[in-house]
């Protein structure tokens, strides 16, 4: 074969292994555009003219082909019912519009936030992604989502309501919380499996022949801690593990069971009547804490003795060897009887259900809240109804740039949460709906604190401890709980990284990227509205927006000291 | 064929750039330019995004003033020595079943050297994981079993247990790829060698010592490259053992880079501490060959 050919076939192998190369990159639906350039999206996200707010309705949806990818950490091999419940409204929708389709992308909780990091990063993000109630913000004010700002404040055609947000429970005002969340003001996400008016709990589930064998009156659960104390001391005096415990998020929860019951409204002694009256003691809530935590205001209270003290007594409760037991471990006690309490969310209430089957009797009872007999800076109540929703899908930022994609994401979203298709759902998932008027399914409606007993609001608690750096605190909560480091030392340290990154966070927002900007984008928005005459509803939502906007820069400026 | 050959160097160099084009291309872009990515990253404060601000050497100073990090570093040299101390059991294997001279034991022996490479690492550890459990582990059932309940131990979720027993994850610590390696060194040797030892009556002890292991420090080199760089940088067990603890018993340098970066958004941070530990792993290794070349000449 002479040379020369040889050289034009390997060109031809070269060429055509690099068109492989390409052809192998991850697929992106078809209508998928690429990545905007970040500074790009932070303008483009906080507003969106009303004028091109979609309204679309079954039979306006644009005739192309549309495959629309979700992301969730609830799988079809999922032992709960969500995904069928998903499933089942996207079904629904291919029914009415047959030119989309839905294509859902299954993610455990564990390395979720990693694989959507990267999913960002590459541009290759799913159009809606379910995301926790501590992601969005997080990416919203990184201008990867989509500000579903204007879409909330227009007619919904599968709602009755004149718009969108009103159709949700609570209205308009449990949106406050959300838009206090991000930098832009804006809205993020579409709630779903909550709602803002039920004090929803992650209870207690505990095995009443366990308590039975520890001399326990198994009707009888603990009202308070120290009721729960006698509980824990009479299971533990019986060889009973009290508590199945795990090295990663019961650390997290249990702090949480024990500091929020501790200052409540703690961080209003340091503002003016201004940024904590009416909605705004909500909505101004986190940037409070965090200008209170950057100027060292929350590394000390009167209260954090008592707390961590409270806390460290309960891990004695916890299985022998818990800092080395994983997530998955821990409810292994539980179901094969060795542990008489475990703690779950509603949402995994039917895989327990299943799995407990006739094993043994079994109860659920609420955290019991931590009173003036155990502390005197005990709050004694139990968490008000949030009045804020909490989190749902989100959506890509990305679908911006084809608004035929924008219109059907948006639809599908109010599709979604129409009345009909939340009452199927909520019925096929055991799950909570933010929509009002769908009923509350009785399996779980022991997961509701009643509402007379749910008080507390706008707790502090232990946000000096979990607002610091996630790499390190829950190494140091454990060296704390196991008696490596002391009371003190484990205090300074937490607050020491919580300070760090609080101070980290409040001089971005009054950085070049802050606030100043996101008024000065918000008011071009308006000015575009006033111009294209959009509803009056839409234009005061605006100025809404952008006064409170000018409140939070006001408030850092005046409390923030460097 | 012939006129392959006598066509001019340039052409034949041409020919071999585009044979090797493919390969150099990808190990462009998968190695080099995440690795140039990385290393241009760790002189900014960065949350993955955007906001990349150049903070020069700030980065390296918050990493050298971490006493995270130096408990890290300590834990980390701790699974390196073990790491380099537990080879010596693959090549004593490995010798000895190079000694089975009877060719279907020698196979049987290979077959189940070989049998671990086909199952998942992320079992082995699970199932480790479950063995290790206090309450219904295999180590404390055995125990109680054996009557010897006094002595169960809370394996994983002791703070002074938890690197011995993630070493001993390794038992009996004979590595399947480095024991084909040296069983392919010794293979490779003439005959005659072992004639001639057989000849000058080498005794089994003086044979590993004099002929055996000499002869394969240039696999045993190779391992010890692996090894060493899988112990500075490597986090996998730790990740999902321990995740580090209890509190920061486990931590090493390679699972903070990664709690930096995934659970921190710090990630000109996780940049940094990636270079530092590349770094590290690069003189380890330079100082360990330089050590066996100097031994090898001796």
């Amino acid at each position: 074969m002479p040379t020369k050919r040889i050289t034009t076939f390997l060109f031809v192998v070269v060429t055509i292994l690099t068109m492989l190369l390409a052809a192998c990159a991850p697929a992106a639906p078809t209508q998928a555009p690429t990545q905007p350039a970040a500074e790009e999206q932070a303008t483009a996200a906080p507003t969106e003219p009303v004028a091109e707010a979609p309204t679309a309705t079954a039979t306006e949806a644009p005739a192309r082909e549309f495959t629309i990818r979700i992301m969730s950490w609830h799988g079809a091999d999922s032992a709960t019912g969500y995904y069928k419940g998903y499933r089942q409204i996207a079904d629904d929708y291919t029914a009415l519009h047959p030119n989309v389709k839905f294509e859902f992308i299954y993610q455990p909780l564990d390395g979720y936030k990693e694989l959507l990091d990267t999913q960002f990063v590459s541009g290759s993000a799913p159009e809606l992604i379910h995301m926790q109630p501590w992601m969005y913000g997080e990416y919203a004010n990184k201008g990867l989502l989509y500000n579903l700002n204007n879409a909330f404040n227009s007619k919904s055609p599968y709602a009755p309501t004149e718009r969108w947000i009103d159709s949700f429970a609570g209205g308009e005002a449990t949106f406050a919380g959300v838009r206090s969340s991000n930098k832009y003001g804006g809205i993020f996400f579409v709630p779903n499996d909550s709602n803002p008016l039920l004090s929803i709990g992650v209870p207690f589930f505990y095995n009443k022949d366990l308590f039975a064998k520890a001399g326990l009156d198994p009707a009888k659960t603990p009202q308070n801690w120290e009721e729960f104390k006698t509980v824990l001391k009479a299971l533990k005096d019986n060889g009973t593990i009290p508590i199945a415990a795990d090295n990663g998020r019961w650390i997290g929860w249990s702090l949480g069971q024990v500091g929020y019951q501790f200052g409540e409204k703690y961080v209003d002694q340091f503002y003016d009547s201004k940024f904590t009256s009416g909605n705004r003691g909500t909505e101004f809530y986190w940037d409070k804490v965090y200008v209170a935590l950057a100027n060292g205001q929350l590394k000390d209270t009167e209260f954090y003795n008592d707390m961590l003290t409270i806390w460290k007594d309960y891990a004695q409760y916890w299985q022998d060897g818990w800092t080395g037991t994983a997530e998955a471990d821990a409810p292994n006690l539980f179901l094969t009887g060795q542990a008489a309490i475990l703690q779950v969310g509603f949402w995994d209430y039917q895989y327990y259900v299943d799995l407990i089957g006739d094993k043994f009797q079994w109860g659920i009872f609420p955290v019991p809240v931590i009173d003036k007999n155990t502390s005197p800076y005990a709050i004694g109540k139990y968490n008000a109804p949030s009045n804020s929703q909490d989190y749902g899908f989100t959506v890509n930022a990305t679908v911006e740039q084809d608004k035929e994609l924008e219109a059907v994401v948006v639809d599908f979203l109010q599709f979604f949460t129409s009345k009909d298709e939340q009452t199927k759902y909520v019925e096929i998932a055991k799950s909570f709906s933010p929509i009002e008027g769908v009923p509350v399914p009785p399996e779980i409606a022991g997961f509701v604190t009643p509402t007379e007993k749910s008080t507390a609001s706008e707790v502090v608690g232990s946000s000096f401890i979990e607002w610091g750096d996630g790499a390190i605190w829950p190494g140091l909560s454990q060296d704390f709980l196991t008696g490596k480091i002391d009371l003190q030392t484990f205090k300074s340290k937490v607050a020491e990284l919580s300070q760090k990154a609080s101070k980290d966070y409040v001089e971005s927002m009054l950085g070049p990227d802050g606030y100043a900007v996101q008024i000065a984008d918000a008011e071009a928005k308006l000015a575009e509205l006033k111009a294209s005459n959009a509803a009056e509803v839409v234009i005061k939502s605006q100025e809404q927006t952008i006064e409170n906007l000018k409140l939070r820069l006001e408030m850092m400026q005046t409390y923030y000291k460097p | 064929m012939l006129r392959i050959i006598k066509t001019n160097k340039g052409q034949m160099a041409l020919m071999g750039l585009l044979f090797v084009a493919p390969a150099i291309l990808m190990n462009l872009i998968f190695d080099w330019y995440p690795m140039s990515e990385g290393l241009y990253r760790s002189f900014f404060k960065w949350d993955g995004y955007k906001s990349a601000v150049f903070v020069g050497f700030r980065n390296f100073i918050d990493i050298f003033n971490d006493d995270i990090f130096w408990t890290s570093m300590a834990n980390m040299l701790f699974f390196l020595v073990m790491a380099v101390i537990l080879m010596l059991p693959t090549v004593i294997a490995s010798v000895a079943l190079f000694r089975v001279r009877n060719q279907k034991t020698q196979y049987a022996y290979r077959v189940l050297f070989c049998i671990p490479m086909v199952v998942p690492w992320m079992i082995i550890l699970l199932m480790w994981q479950f063995m290790y459990n206090p309450q219904y582990g295999f180590f404390n059932r055995t125990l109680e079993a054996l009557n010897l309940a006094q002595l169960k131990q809370t394996w994983l979720g002791d703070a002074d247990l938890v690197k011995w027993c993630l070493v001993f994850m390794g038992f009996p610590f004979v590595a399947t790829n480095a024991a084909l390696i040296y069983l392919g060194g010794l293979k490779s040797v003439s005959d005659s060698v072992w004639e001639a030892g057989a000849l000058d009556g080498v005794g089994p002890v003086s044979k590993f010592f004099y002929l055996e292991l000499p002869l394969i420090v240039g696999q045993f080199k190779l391992n010890l490259i692996g090894t060493i760089s899988a112990a500075i940088t490597g986090y996998g067990a730790q990740l999902i053992l321990t995740k580090g603890g209890p509190g920061f018993s486990s931590m090493v340098p390679g699972l903070y880079m990664y709690f930096s970066a995934f659970k921190s958004q710090k990630y000109g941070y996780a940049s940094a501490l990636g270079l530092v530990l590349f770094i590290l792993s690069l003189v380890v290794t330079l100082m360990a060959m330089k050590f066996l070349k100097n031994e090898d000449q001796q």
